[in-house]
Order: C-alpha cells, then structure tokens, then sequence
C-alpha cells in the first residue's frame, strides 16, 4: 500500500483511491497525505493523464469500424436463428420418463424408430439423383484441379489475373499487394507472364512468343532462379516473412514458368506433405456459396494453414491462402483468382505473348536457350542516377526522414549510397522495404536505438543535465494572459512558450528540406530527369511549401494575439514578397533565411533568460514583421511553384505522414 | 428463461459495445483475424444459448471475456483443434457463419490507437483493463476473471505503469530526433 519508507503511497493505491475502490480509513488517511503532499499529487496528475489517454482513445477507437460490425451483426443473426431452431427441436423431444420400466420401454422404441429412419435414410441415400452436398475434402481438392485442368488444356487461350496479397500481421503491420497475369497458350506453345507491384512497376516477367524463344526479366538484379517446380510456399513457418514470401514467389515464378497459375495444385501439394490435415467447411460469402479446403500443418516451429476457397456450384477456385503463424510471428498470403478464362484467339492483343517492357527493348529478337538467366545490370548513366537519387528522396520524404534525420546521400558511380542514422526502427525498416527494389541504390542505416546500444557497449553515457530559466518574455506573457483570466497563467504561459518553440523548429525543418531540394535541383539536373521523377521531385516540395505555410500560419495565430497587445504594431512587410527570385530554387533559399531568423527569434524571445526590456521589444517587433514577411514569401512562392508540373494522382501528398 | 426478445436486445447491445473490444482481444490473443472472428461469435452464440436455455448470467460482458479467454487458451495450447464449431472431415452446415471478408482486420487493429496502448498489455492486463473501462468494479472484475482484488489491483497498476513507460519512450525518441 505505502512505499518501503512509509513516506508516501504507491501506485497500487493511488490507483484505488482514484477508483473509490480503498476501504473508508484508508481512503482518508491517503488523500490526507495527498492534500499535504505535492510529489503524490502530480504522481496522481501523472496516473490521471495515462486513464484519460486510454479513455479518450478508446473513443476515438476506429476499430473494426461500423461496417464490419453490421456485416458480423448480420451472420451472427442468422448463427442465432438456427440456434432458436435447435432449442426449440430439443425442446420438442419428449423427456425420459422416471420409471425405470417405462425408460426400457422407450428405449425399445426409440431403437426402433432410429432403425426405420435408417432405412428410410438409405433408400433416399442409394436413390438415383442429385446427391445430398456432403463429400470428402480430397474429392473436393480433386474436382477442382480437374475444373483447371480441364480449362488450360483447352485449345483455347487463357488469361489469368491474380490479385496477390501478403502481409505480416505482427505489430507493426506490413502489408503489399502485387498483381500476376498470365496468358497462355498451350495448343501453341506459347506463354506469357508479368508480376507488377503495387505501383505497377514490373518486378518480373516471362515470355515464349513461340517454341524455342524465350525471354524473361527481373528487376532485382542479379536474380537467378534454378532447378524446378519450386513450392510456392514455404513449409516452414519459422522466419516466414514478407521478404522470404517474395524471394520464393519469384522462385516459384521462374521454376514453373509456362504453364498457367493453379491455385489447387497448389493446396495439393501442400496437402500431400507429411502431417498435412484436410477440413472442409461450407461458408457464405458475396460471390454465393462456397467450400473453403483447409490444409493444416503443425511442427515445432508453429502452425501453416493452406485455405483454397472454391465455388460450391462450379467448383472454380476463388482463393488460395497460406498462413503461417509461428513464435511472435504471424503473417498471410492470398492470391486472389480475378480472372480465369478462355480467349478466342481474335481477340487476344496483339502484344500478348512479346515482350514489351521499355527495359528489356534492347533482348527483344533475340533467341534465348530455354535456361533462365537474368539480364545483367548495365552501369548506371547519369539519367539512372538521377532517377534513383529521387526515388531515394520521395522515400525520405514518405517516411518524414527528410525533417530532421541525420541521413546522407553520396553519389557514386556504381550507384547512390544512402548511408546514416535514422529516428526509429520502424522507420528504418519502411525505408528499406521503400528502397529494397529500387535500382542503384545501396541502403547502409542504423536507428536510434542500433546506435545508442553501440555507443554505451563503448562507455557509459553522460548523465543530461537540465537547466531551467525564465525566459525573456515570460514575465510579459503571464501579465498579457492575466488580463483574459487570471487561472493557471503561469502554465498557460509556459505552454504558449512551448508551442511557439516547437512550431518556430517544426518551420526550419520543413524550410531546411525545401532548400535542400532547391538545392538539389539544379537545371542540369532537372532537365534530364524523367516524367515521373519531375512529378517526384514536385510533389515532395509542394508537400513542404504548404508545410511550410501551415506552421507560418499557426505561428502567426498564436502570437499575434499575444504579443500584439505587448508591443507597437508592426510596420506592413507588403512589397518584400515581391523581390523574391523568379526561380523557386533561389526563391526557396530566401525564404529559408527568413525562417531561420524567425526560429533565431522564438528560441530568443520564449526559450532563453533575458533581463533587457527594450531589447525584449525590439525582438518581439522583429519576429511579428518575419512572420509577416514569411507570409508574404510563401504566398509568392506559391506562384513560383506553379510552373512545376502537376501530381496526376500516383503521388498523392497525402500520402506523405503527418510529420 | 430469458426470451427470444431479451437475448436479441442484449446481443444487439453487446455488439454496440463489446464487440469491437472482444474482437481486438481475440486477434491480439491468437494472432489469426479469421479465427477471431469466428471465436468471438461462438462466444455470442454460446451466451445466446445459455441465456435461451434458462441460464443466469450477472455479467455478460465479463462472461464472454471470460468464455473467449477459455476458448483461445484451449486452441493456443492444441487442446482442442480450431474451437468449438469445427468439424474433421465433411461440409459443415454453418451458412451464415462465413468468415468470408476479404479486408486485412489486422489491419485496422494496427491503425488504431486504443488497440495499439492495448497490445502493450499482457492479456490478463488487457481483460483487466477492459472490464474497468466498462465500468465494472474491482471485486467485480475479481470475480469475472476468478482472481483475487489485490491480483486485479496490481494489474491494473501495472498496465498503466506500461503506458506510462511508453510515453515517455516516444518522448525521449521525440528529444532525440531534436538533438540529431
């Protein structure tokens, strides 16, 4: 209840006495001391703010949302009808008579009945017609590889479309979807594949526009695939993750290459291996009735399930789905049958079965052996660099690396290393997957953490010492707060403080990006850049420009009303925005330094000790007029932007997180 | 014996605000958003037919918590395969019980806060700390879960002793990212 000293209580009873849940004497002794003590009283503060964070997210909760609640209300209603159906049937069944003699009696007569139903069942059973919907998993499994089967080996072509979604539901969540399509042609041998992701760059491609001319391409170089049939997936659970899932999808798509995608095959091999379980179970589902196959694996190191959903009436498959869930790991893969069906051969594009990637232009014609190599990856020219230098900025600026993380881009000839330190671990991972296909780029990052547990093996860390002043203005503040209403003002004041620190240094990073993007951009440089990686470079300085804008804003709104009433007006900065450079590279860069000296201003005015009233005045003049003046800038260089070309949708800056 | 009505306005009530508490629960708990789905709703139903049957339930809230724990336990620890509803081998006639949506729900359970605070939870911790979210008192909770007030006391301590850890862990990266 109380600590080892008996000074003060613990959190155990804090806690209680919050929730009225201490007994009466107790009650009063603690919120005696509480009343006395102030290191108890902010402990309780402290223990309030935590319910009330919990609290408050609880209601903004999100999940799983009303929709998916309605769609588990609505089975659940029809689970609950049958269930009133069984109830009643039991109800309805007479109840055992007491008397033993009677019991025998009704027994015999049960026994009796039970065998004309028997009879009665097995004359239905063995009567010609449409069978009752019960039938073994494996013939199931069966019925659907011969619906396949049945359709690639037609004489006409097929064209599939899978959606393929794969995701480790640990926290933190990581989630890719890619698309696979497939034409095939077996009457003439010919076949074609290609497996874009999710922005719809191609990750790899197969091609046999006739016998003996093959052609494939991957785009992580260096890629070989060998030997044959590969499993698609993993039979182990242990380390099954995202990254493991899509070297063996690309495995999987080398190896069993020319043929079409067979989403049973799959689930029979899965289910011919040693331990394997089957399961069928019918389900409801949009599309109508359907039977989910389940595949069930367990060994030591967790659970792998294989679940292939089929259409009840025609048995064409719909899904396959393989779960792993192993030592605090879970992740999921489901490939999604968009698409399966015959072509007539008139209507089949013209490109179908040739290869047409702007990348593999140069192989095109040419003969290859039937052995799959990939291209080798020609030296990079300065385009390529350039491209890839972008692709590793929008990285940085997606996952707000950009403000503030000491990461540096060094150019080489072989490629752009990008090399440093970054805030979390979780960023760290997202801007590696970000980067993991990009060409050309060689990603060497350490977290926070990695960092920080490298240095104290080396010594220990040096305790952080804190110093706490009044600052400049805060005499003034609380004076100027006062006059609205006299409570809390030194808090209200400390707060103001806080923020406008906080919002001055939030403006800088967002100025330092954009400078260094204007930067970065020189004309040489820009000139030879491609469409999108223009449409790239635009969108991530929009992005800090209105950033930008929003923080000048919140600025302006915070301090105007508050330092307004301490000081002369300020004089109009209007005219200034109008010597700002034509070009939004140099615009950026005058703009920066304004910034810059309007974060020199807060961190003087709000977070360092000062004595001298007039110089206090003149500081307060000085941010106003900046503030203005970066107003003015921003709105100016808005017009300078606007020559830069538009976002089509594909980069979206809402993308980019809230920073 | 509660009737038809009863039960239909207490599942619709729970729905409203349980739910989504005992579906976060049971994906944190056994990992597998479809299994949870279905866990959760043989709960419902397994409360539906006690109360239907005559059955007296005080708390049902605390009951399905309860109910879900004993059903995850006994799937986590192989004692029982995939819960109640299953069947070896042969179609099972559950039309309505299809688990067929296609959205990730982890997913969303990843994107919200509320159930981010609560994955740093130990699950006796979580079940603690739900209950007295709805409202339900310490002796209450002690009894639901079959543990002692002093156990329920420290647990609920302890989770907000984890939370607050948090914050200051996100705090100091915060200093951190300042100072680099």
């Amino acid at each position: 209840m109380w600590n080892l000293t008996r000074r003060h209580p613990d959190d155990e009873a804090l806690i209680a006495h919050l929730d009225g849940e201490l007994e009466s004497k107790a009650d009063r002794k603690l919120a005696a001391h509480v009343k006395a003590c102030w290191q108890c009283r902010t402990r309780l503060a402290q223990i309030e703010e935590q319910v009330h964070g919990l609290t408050e997210a609880r209601e903004r909760r999100t999940f799983p949302g009303a929709q998916r609640i309605e769609a588990s209300r609505r089975r659940f209603a029809s689970r609950f009808e049958e269930l009133q159906e069984e109830i009643a049937r039991e109800n309805s069944e007479p109840a055992p008579h007491p008397s033993g003699a009677r019991r025998r009696w009704a027994l015999a007569g049960l026994c009796t009945a039970g065998a004309v139903a028997a009879i009665v069942f097995l004359a239905i059973w063995l009567k010609p017609g449409p069978r009752p919907t019960r039938a073994a998993a494996s013939e199931i499994l069966a019925a659907t590889q011969a619906v396949e089967n049945q359709l690639f080996d037609s004489s006409l072509p097929v064209h599939q479309v899978l959606r393929v979604e794969a995701a480790e539901t640990s926290v933190p969540f990581r989630r890719a979807v890619s698309r696979l399509e497939v034409w095939s042609d077996s009457s003439a041998n010919r076949f074609a594949s290609r497996w874009d992701d999710e922005s719809g760059v191609v990750r790899c491609a197969l091609w046999r526009p006739e016998p003996g001319q093959e052609y494939t391409y991957f785009r992580a170089a260096g890629t070989t695939v060998h030997g044959a049939d590969a499993p698609l997936f993993l039979t182990d659970a242990a380390g099954a993750d995202l990254d493991r899932f899509h070297e063996a999808f690309l495995r999987w798509l080398g190896t069993n290459r020319w043929r079409p995608v067979s989403l049973s095959a799959e689930a029979a091999h899965f289910a011919g291996l040693d331990g394997a379980t089957l399961r069928l179970r019918r389900i409801a589902s949009g599309d109508g009735a359907a039977l989910r196959l389940t595949v069930r694996r367990q060994s030591a190191q967790g659970v792998a399930e294989v679940i292939l959903e089929v259409d009840e009436a025609s048995h064409r498959p719909r899904t396959l789905e393989l779960r792993y869930q192993g030592a605090g790991r879970t992740m999921w893969v489901r490939l999604v049958s968009e698409k399966m069906e015959t072509v007539i051969p008139a209507l089949l594009p013209a490109t179908a079965f040739h290869p047409n990637l702007p990348e593999f232009s140069g192989a095109l014609g040419r003969s290859r052996p039937p052995r799959l190599a990939a291209p080798k990856p020609p030296a990079p020219s300065a385009e390529d660099l350039d491209t890839a230098e972008v692709r590793v900025l929008y990285a940085l600026h997606q996952t707000g690396s950009c403000l503030g993380d000491a990461v540096e881009l060094a150019r080489e000839p072989s490629g752009i290393q990008v090399r440093g330190l970054v805030a979390t671990a979780e960023r760290k991972r997202r801007l590696l997957s970000e980067l993991a296909e990009a060409p050309y780029v060689v990603v060497r990052l350490q977290s926070v953490d990695e960092r920080a547990r490298t240095a104290a093996s080396r010594k220990p860390a040096s305790p952080l010492e804190i110093r706490v002043e009044k600052s400049a203005i805060a005499d003034r503040l609380e004076e100027v707060l006062s006059r609205s209403s006299p409570e809390n003002v030194q808090f209200r004041a400390g707060e103001v403080s806080s923020e406008a620190v906080s919002t001055a240094q939030s403006a800088l990073s967002e100025a330092w990006a954009l400078r260094r993007l204007a930067e970065w951009s020189r004309p040489e440089i820009t000139e030879r850049l491609t469409v999108e990686s223009k449409r790239m470079l635009s969108v991530m300085v929009r992005d800090h420009a209105a950033a930008l804008r929003k923080q000048i804003a919140r600025q302006e709104s915070l301090l105007t009303p508050i330092l307004g009433p301490v000081t002369a007006p300020v004089a109009d900065s209007g005219g200034a925005a109008d010597r700002l450079p034509q070009e939004w590279q140099r615009a950026s860069r005058t703009v920066f330094d304004t910034v810059a000296e309007i974060e020199r201003l807060a961190l003087a005015l709000f977070a360092r000790a000062g004595s001298n009233p007039t110089q206090t005045d003149e500081t307060i003049r000085a941010l106003l007029a900046k503030l203005g003046l970066a107003d003015s800038q921003l709105q100016a260089l808005d017009l300078r932007l606007a020559a830069l070309p538009r976002d089509s949708g594909a980069h979206a800056s809402g993308n980019r997180p809230p920073h | 014996m509660a009737d038809k009505d009863e039960v239909e306005t207490l599942i619709n009530e729970l729905y409203s605000t349980w739910y989504p508490s005992l579906l976060g629960y049971a994906i944190r708990s056994c990992g597998n958003p479809t299994l949870a789905e279905d866990l959760v709703q043989d709960t419902l139903l397994s409360l539906c037919r006690d109360l239907l049957k005559g059955a007296t339930i005080q708390n049902p809230k605390g009951w399905t918590l309860t109910v879900l724990r004993h059903q995850i336990s006994k799937l986590l620890s192989g004692e029982k395969d995939r819960g109640l509803e299953f069947e070896p081998i042969g179609i099972e006639e559950v039309a309505a019980a299809g688990v067929s949506d296609r959205d990730p729900l982890t997913m969303l359970v990843a994107a919200d806060e509320f159930s981010h605070l609560l994955s740093l939870l130990t699950r006796r911790q979580e079940e603690v700390i739900l209950l007295r979210l709805e409202g339900f008192k310490y002796a209450e909770i002690a009894q639901q879960l079959g543990i002692h007030v002093s156990s329920v006391k420290t647990l609920v301590a302890r989770a907000i002793q984890k939370l607050e850890d948090r914050k200051q862990t996100e705090r100091q990266q915060g200093l951190t990212r300042c100072g680099t």
